[in-house]
C-alpha cells in the first residue's frame, strides 16, 4: 500500500511559480494520476520515485518510510523499492535488450540472472530481441524491454510516466493491455500518469484527476469521467464521455453496429471489429440532447432511459450528470435546466446521434 | 644518447598518461555533472597550462616545487627530496602540461553523455559508483579515448616545462624531444634526424591508434 | 581536417599577419643602414650592454644584442641567422664557424679573458672552499653548463678531469643550458654548488658566495675571440663596433666587469 501525503513548492527567479499538493492512498491495481501536462502528475510520480524531493510531508510504501520531513528521513532513489518506466524508454544504448534486462536484476548469481531476465522479456512476447541493441527495435519492442527492466529489480510498486505517448495507436492498444495484464501477474500497484482518456479508463482501478498542483477529484475511471463532481474536474478530464463496451452486433447493411455497454446499449455507426471484441466509445457531453419525455421520430438512433443525478457548474458552463445504465455528462444551458426543470431524481431521456458515438480504440 | 633518451620518454609518458587519464576524467566529471560556485573558475585554472607558454608554467613549476619553492621546500624537509632534476619532475612537468587537454575532452565527453541514463541506473537501485562504470564511463569512452591519445601524444612532445622544472640530464631527464634539440645544437645531426624519425613514427601510430579506437560502431 | 571554408578565411590572414611582419622586420633594417646584430657569449651580457650604449653615443647606430650560450649562437649562425658580429666565449665555436667559411678570418681576434669560480648559494650550510670539496656527500647536486652546447660546460668539465673529479660528481650533475641558467640554479638553492664564470660572481647581487676560483693550471685559457660574420649587410658599422670593443675603452670597460685582458 502506498500513502503519499506532501507539498512541494518551485521557485523561478525568486518567486513561487508553482505549489504541489498530493495526498491520496493507493491499495492495489492501477492507480491513473491524469491531468493537462504542467498539472503536476510527472513530479508526482518522481517524488515517489525519489528523483524530487518534497518541502514537507511523507511518503510510505508498504509501512516502509521513503520522506518525512517531520522526521529528517529522505531515502534515496537507491534505497527505495520502485520501478520505473519512462516516457523515452531510455534503454542503455551500449547494453543489448537483455543486457538491459539483466542490469535490473538486484539479486541472484549471475547465472540465474540471464535467465531470469530471458525469462521475463519471454513474458513480454519479445524473447526474439534478447541480442538486439535498442536503437535495432521498433518503439514498442523498445517500450516493452523498458518495462522488463523496470520489473527486474522486483520493484514493490511500479511507476510508469506517460509510457504510451509516443506509440501508433495500434501498438498502444496491444501494450495497454498487456501493461495490465503484467499487472495483474505481479500484483503489485502500479501508479500510471497519462493524459489519455482513454487509457485512464481502460487501464485504471482508481483515477485521480489533477489541476494545477492539487487533486480535485478521485474515483473509479469511469464515474470521475463521466461524472465529473465538479466545474474544475470536468474541466480537467475534458468533455468526452468515455465508455467501455463490447462489439454486440453489426448490420453492415444499414450501416449500423450495436455496442454492448454493459447497462445499456449503443447503436453506433458501422465498424468492422469482431463480435464481442472490446471497445472504447466517446460521446461528446454536447453531443446528447436531453428531453423531459420520450420522443420516437428522429434520426437519433440512440434514446436512453435515465435519471438526473446531479447538476454540475455555474451559469457559464453546466454539466447535467445522468444515469441510464452507465454514467453520462451532458452539457446544458443553465436556461435550459430552468426551463425543463431538471434536478437530481428527475427521469429523462437522452437522444443521441450514432454518428455521435465515437470508436476511441 | 638516442637509446636512454627513448626509454626515459616511454617510462614518463606512460606515467603521465596514466596519472592524466584517471584525474582527468575524474575533474571532468566533476564539472560535468556537479554544480558549485566555483566551477567555471576551477575550468579556468585546469585550462591555464594550455594557454600559458611553457616556459612560464615550467617557471611556475620550479618556483612551486623546487628545493626553496613554496611546497617543495616543505617536501624536501619531510623527505630530503623534490621532483627538480628528476624523472619524476619530467612526469610532473608533462602531467601539467597535458591535464588541461584531458580535462577537457573528458568534460565534453561526459557532457554528451544523457544524464537521464544515470537517472534510470540509479531507479534500478544502483550507486553513484556503479552508475559511472557501467553506463557514464562507456557511453563517453569514446571521447574519452580520444583525450588520452592528445594526452600521449602532449606527454610526448613536451620539452618546455620539463627543460625548466626537470633540467636536460642525460640518463635521468633527458627525454626524447630534449635530445633532439641537444643533438641539434651540439651538431649531432645524425642522433637529432634518429630520435626525430623515432617520435614522428611515435605519432603517426597514436593517431591511427586514436582512429580505431574511436570508429563509430555503425561504419563498416 | 579543417573545412574548406576555414582554409580560406585563413589563408588571407595568414598572408596579412606575414606582411606586415614581413614590412616590420626589414623596414627596421631597411631604413637604418648603422644598425647592426651582435651575437654574444651570455657572459658578456653586463659588459657588452655597456660598450653598445657607448658604440650608439658615438656613431649614433643602433645595436641589437642577441645572448645565449656560445654553442647556440654558433648554430644559429650556420642556419643562416642575420648577425653582424659575433662574440663567443671559446675558441671551439669560432673554429667550427671559420672551418664553414662563415667569419671574416681577417678580422678575429682575442678580445679577453675569464676564469673559472666555483659558486655556493649564499648561506649555504654546504660550506664549500675548494673544488676538490665538491667530493664531499653532501654536496647532492652540482650545476655546470652542458659540456656539448656552452663553454662554461666544457671548461668545467675540462677542470674537473684534469682534477680527477669527474668521475666522482658525474652522476650528481645538472647540466644548464647556458652559464647564467647554472647561476640561477645556485641563487635559487637547486643546487649546492656550480661551476661559472669569475666575471659572473657579482651579477648574483650577493645571493652566491664565491667559494673558489680556477688557476691556469686547472684548465686552458678561457679566451674570448670576436669575428665579423661574413655576407653581413652593415659591415662598416660592425667593423666600428668590433674596433671600439678592442679600444683601450672598450677594454676597460671589460675588465670594470672583471674580465682580463687577452694576451
Amino acid at each position: 500500500m502506498l500513502r503519499v501525503d506532501f507539498k512541494k513548492q518551485f521557485k523561478t527567479g525568486g518567486r513561487v511559480s508553482f505549489r504541489l499538493e498530493a495526498s491520496f492512498v493507493v491499495q492495489q491495481g492501477i492507480a491513473v494520476l491524469f491531468g493537462p501536462s504542467g498539472s503536476g502528475k510527472t513530479t508526482i510520480l518522481r517524488s515517489i520515485a525519489g528523483l524530487v524531493i518534497p518541502d514537507d510531508g511523507r511518503i510510505e510504501l508498504d509501512n516502509q518510510v521513503y520522506f518525512d520531513s517531520a522526521a529528517g528521513i529522505s531515502l534515496p532513489i537507491q534505497k527505495r523499492s520502485i520501478g520505473f518506466v519512462f516516457q523515452d524508454y531510455l534503454l542503455f544504448p551500449h547494453l543489448t535488450a537483455l543486457q538491459n534486462v539483466v542490469y535490473g536484476i538486484r539479486s541472484v548469481a549471475s547465472g540465474g540472472r540471464r535467465d531470469r531476465a530471458r525469462h521475463l522479456l519471454e513474458i513480454l512476447g519479445i524473447g526474439d530481441t534478447a541480442d538486439r541493441y535498442p536503437r535495432q527495435l521498433s518503439g514498442g519492442e523498445q517500450q516493452r524491454v523498458a518495462l522488463a527492466r523496470a520489473l527486474a529489480s522486483d520493484p514493490a510498486i511500479l511507476l510508469l510516466d506517460e509510457p504510451l505517448s509516443s506509440l501508433d495507436a495500434a501498438t498502444r492498444l496491444r501494450l495497454l493491455e498487456e501493461i495490465v495484464d503484467v499487472q495483474r501477474k505481479t500484483r503489485i500497484p502500479f501508479v500510471y500518469v497519462t493524459h489519455s482518456p482513454v487509457d485512464a479508463v481502460r487501464a485504471g482501478d482508481s483515477a485521480l484527476i489533477l489541476d494545477s498542483g492539487r487533486i480535485i477529484q478521485e474515483g473509479k475511471p469511469l464515474e470521475v469521467f463521466n461524472a465529473p463532481r465538479n466545474l474544475a474536474a470536468s474541466r480537467a478530464v475534458g468533455n468526452e464521455n468515455v465508455l467501455l463496451g463490447r462489439i454486440w452486433d453489426h448490420q453492415e447493411e444499414e450501416g449500423i453496429s450495436v455496442i454492448d455497454l454493459g447497462g445499456c446499449r449503443l447503436v453506433t455507426p458501422y465498424n468492422s471489429l469482431r463480435k464481442n471484441s472490446p471497445v472504447t466509445i466517446g460521446i461528446r457531453s454536447d453531443d446528447i440532447i436531453i428531453s423531459r419525455e420520450p420522443i420516437r421520430q428522429t434520426s437519433a438512433r440512440n434514446m436512453l432511459e435515465g435519471t438526473v443525478t446531479d447538476v454540475v457548474g455555474d451559469g457559464s458552463e453546466t454539466n447535467v450528470l445522468t444515469w441510464c445504465g452507465v454514467s453520462l455528462k451532458v452539457r446544458v444551458t443553465a436556461q435550459a435546466i430552468k426551463a425543463l426543470g431538471l434536478q437530481p431524481g428527475v427521469k429523462v431521456y437522452l437522444l443521441i446521434k450514432a454518428s455521435s458515438c465515437h470508436v476511441l480504440s | 644518447m638516442i637509446w636512454p633518451a627513448f626509454k626515459l620518454s616511454l617510462l614518463v609518458v606512460s606515467l603521465t598518461t596514466v596519472f592524466v587519464a584517471v584525474v582527468g576524467t575524474a575533474c571532468g566529471f566533476l564539472l560535468a555533472r556537479r554544480q558549485f560556485r566555483a566551477k567555471e573558475l576551477c575550468d579556468a585554472v585546469l585550462t591555464l597550462p594550455m594557454v600559458l607558454p611553457p616556459t612560464v608554467t615550467g617557471y611556475y613549476l620550479i618556483v612551486l616545487l623546487g628545493k626553496r619553492g613554496l611546497l617543495g621546500r616543505y617536501l624536501y624537509q619531510l623527505t630530503g627530496w623534490t621532483p627538480a632534476f628528476t624523472w619524476q619532475g619530467a612526469v610532473v612537468a608533462a602531467g601539467v602540461m597535458s591535464l588541461p587537454i584531458m580535462v577537457k575532452s573528458a568534460r565534453a565527453a561526459l557532457e554528451s553523455v544523457d544524464a537521464r541514463y544515470e537517472m534510470v541506473s540509479f531507479s534500478l537501485g544502483k550507486g553513484e559508483f556503479e552508475t559511472f562504470f557501467r553506463v557514464t564511463l562507456p557511453l563517453a569512452l569514446r571521447g574519452l579515448l580520444a583525450g588520452i591519445v592528445l594526452t600521449f601524444a602532449r606527454a610526448l612532445g613536451e620539452f618546455g616545462a620539463t627543460l625548466m622544472l626537470a633540467g636536460n640530464i642525460p640518463g635521468k631527464t633527458q627525454t626524447m624531444p630534449l635530445a633532439i634539440f641537444e643533438a641539434f645544437q651540439a651538431g649531432e645531426d645524425r642522433q637529432a634526424q634518429v630520435l626525430a624519425l623515432i617520435l614522428t613514427f611515435a605519432s603517426i601510430a597514436a593517431i591511427y591508434l586514436t582512429n580505431i579506437l574511436t570508429r563509430s560502431p555503425k561504419s563498416a | 581536417m579543417d573545412t574548406d571554408l576555414c582554409a580560406l578565411r585563413l589563408k588571407p590572414a595568414l598572408f596579412i599577419a606575414f606582411a606586415v611582419l614581413w614590412g616590420a622586420a626589414t623596414g627596421a633594417t631597411n631604413g637604418q643602414p648603422r644598425q647592426i646584430v651582435v651575437s654574444a657569449a651570455i657572459s658578456l651580457k653586463e659588459a657588452f650592454s655597456e660598450i653598445g650604449g657607448l658604440y650608439q653615443s658615438r656613431t649614433g647606430g643602433e645595436v641589437t644584442f642577441n645572448f645565449a650560450a656560445s654553442g647556440e649562437l654558433e648554430k644559429q649562425i650556420e642556419a643562416g641567422a642575420p648577425v653582424d658580429v659575433f662574440a663567443s666565449a671559446s675558441e671551439k665555436e669560432m673554429d667550427q664557424l671559420q672551418a664553414k667559411r662563415l667569419i671574416d678570418e681577417a678580422s678575429r681576434a682575442n678580445f679577453a679573458r675569464n676564469t673559472l669560480a666555483l659558486v655556493i648559494p649564499a648561506g649555504s650550510e654546504v660550506a664549500l672552499h675548494s673544488f676538490a670539496d665538491l667530493a664531499w656527500p653532501s654536496v647532492k647536486r652540482i650545476a655546470i653548463g652542458n659540456p656539448k652546447t656552452v663553454p662554461a660546460g666544457q671548461y668545467a668539465r675540462q677542470l674537473l678531469e684534469k682534477m680527477q673529479l669527474w668521475p666522482k660528481v658525474e652522476s650528481r650533475l645538472v647540466l644548464a643550458e647556458n652559464v647564467r641558467q647554472v647561476l640561477d640554479y645556485v641563487v635559487r638553492g637547486e643546487v649546492e654548488a656550480g661551476i661559472v664564470y669569475s666575471t659572473d660572481v657579482q651579477i648574483a647581487h650577493g645571493k652566491a658566495t664565491l667559494a673558489a676560483r680556477a688557476t691556469d693550471l686547472d684548465v686552458d685559457p678561457i679566451q674570448y675571440p670576436i669575428a665579423l660574420v661574413k655576407d653581413s649587410v652593415n659591415s662598416r658599422a660592425a667593423r666600428q663596433f668590433v674596433d671600439l670593443v678592442r679600444s683601450p675603452e672598450g677594454i676597460r670597460i671589460l675588465e670594470k666587469h672583471g674580465f682580463l685582458a687577452a694576451k
